[in-house]
């Protein structure tokens, strides 16, 4: 993901791009929705490429969870 | 028709059983095999139609659910007889549907990567299949379906044909000694499976009652089933338990050893070639029923345009989420407790809390 990190966020721009492009605006729910989507999808990739690449949530989680729960 | 008015997406029964079908045989394909052939090792074929019995059940439970509510998906059903309680499971089924979405779209850049383009960066394959699917989705249920029901013929009827051109290669050996640890393992296998075949819960949020019943859901069911079942058995007979469960993809393992003649010896590539239309029809649902499934819950958004937001936010979720394979191998040992959740206790709630003349 780290080396990603330009193209992943040139790609969302574009998509921001587009739905902005494409939203008509008889429904301002959906531009901020989607508009606000987009940029949460940027954030989460700018951040788990720079801050925390090695992080695994799933991973964790079960790892976790095999202490509470017998996981077959 | 009005200007601007919306006009109803129909869909066929066929259509509708051809996609239970496509959601139950694709994630099957990449997912869980493997592991359910460590597990059950030479009876592992049995896992397979005792994982369809919850799923039948379900089927069951939701067309009985969805009879009530004529021509509705089981979206404006939650949202219409239960406001609040309703929108809170439909947005559950929304955040489920999402997680299985973000995983077929990394199990199919991972195999993509490791089986077919290995040297391309996984974030190039990742925004192609996004623009596919995207581009199928804003065309709505009516397009995507007709993809589904072209492509999910082809594909079941290659994989139903399969027995065939290996027909030299079976060996009957490889399924015995039967039984030999007894019938845990096979209760095992089943326990991995069991949550990929009950992805057919899907088939009511696409369609209400008459074109989803508990027939075309059934039919759906056991064709997907009748495939997994021809694949896995094909990749005991072949290639044995032992060597399959070493395989990250044992169905594609087995398909590559056909040969029909001399000039058309690598009759896998037509065979991805027929099942990634099916698998990006899959995702495609995803992000249609994520739309959806806000739209009617909150009728001030528009479906078609949270698709492209939401395709952008599964890519990031599915990187993040499943950083490997070993990852995903570890995801399936959690998701037969999500589907107890989904697919068994929501759809159980629904069918008890969801009843005629109860209006909350």
């Amino acid at each position: 993901m780290k080396n990603d990190l330009w193209s992943g966020l040139a790609v969302f721009a574009l998509v921001f791009a587009l739905q902005l492009s494409l939203q008509r605006n008889e429904r301002p729910a959906t531009k901020w929705l989607g508009g606000g989507l987009v940029a949460l999808s940027a954030a989460l990739w700018a951040f788990f490429s720079v801050v925390t690449p090695s992080i695994r949530p799933v991973g964790t989680f079960v790892t976790w969870l095999e202490h509470l729960l017998p996981i077959p | 028709m009005k200007k601007g008015a919306k006009r109803m997406e129909i869909i066929s029964q066929r259509q509708l059983i051809l996609i239970g079908t496509s959601f139950v045989l694709n994630a099957t394909l990449l997912g869980p095999l493997v592991q359910v052939i460590q597990k059950g090792g030479t009876d592992a074929w049995m896992s397979v139609p005792i994982a369809g019995l919850p799923a039948l059940v379900s089927v069951w439970m939701l067309a009985a659910t969805a009879r009530r509510f004529p021509d509705r998906d089981l979206f404006q059903a939650l949202a219409e007889r239960r406001p609040v309680a309703g929108r809170i499971v439909g947005l559950a089924f929304i955040a489920y549907f999402f997680f299985l979405l973000c995983r077929d779209f990394r199990m199919l850049v991972l195999f993509i990567n490791i089986t077919l383009l290995e040297f391309t960066p996984l974030f190039v394959v990742a925004v192609l299949i996004l623009v596919c699917t995207v581009y199928m989705a804003r065309g709505g249920v009516e397009v995507t379906a007709r993809v589904t029901e072209m492509w999910t013929f082809l594909f079941a009827a290659s994989v139903l044909f399969i027995p065939l051109l290996l027909a030299g290669d079976l060996r009957i050996h490889h399924l015995f000694p039967m039984l030999y640890d007894g019938f845990m393992p096979v209760l095992h296998g089943s326990w991995y499976l069991f949550p990929f075949v009950g992805e057919i819960v899907v088939l009511p949020f696409i369609a209400g009652f008459p074109t989803f019943g508990f027939k075309s859901g059934t039919r759906g069911l056991l064709l997907g089933i009748a495939c997994v079942f021809v694949l896995l058995a094909c990749s005991l007979l072949v290639l044995g338990a032992n060597v399959a469960s070493r395989f990250n993809f044992p169905a594609y393992e087995v398909v590559r050893l056909i040969q029909l003649t001399d000039f058309l010896d690598r009759l896998e590539l037509p065979l991805v070639a027929i099942w990634m239309p099916t698998m990006i029809a899959k995702m495609a649902f995803g992000l249609i029923l994520a739309g959806r499934g806000l739209s009617r819950m909150f009728p001030a958004l528009s479906e078609r345009e949270l698709i492209m937001p939401f395709g952008s936010l599964a890519v990031v979720f599915s990187f993040v989420l499943f950083r490997d394979l070993t990852e995903m191998l570890v995801v399936n040992r959690l998701l037969p407790f999500v589907g107890l959740v989904f697919q068994i206790g929501l759809p159980l709630v629904m069918l008890l809390a969801l009843r005629p003349g109860r209006q909350a």
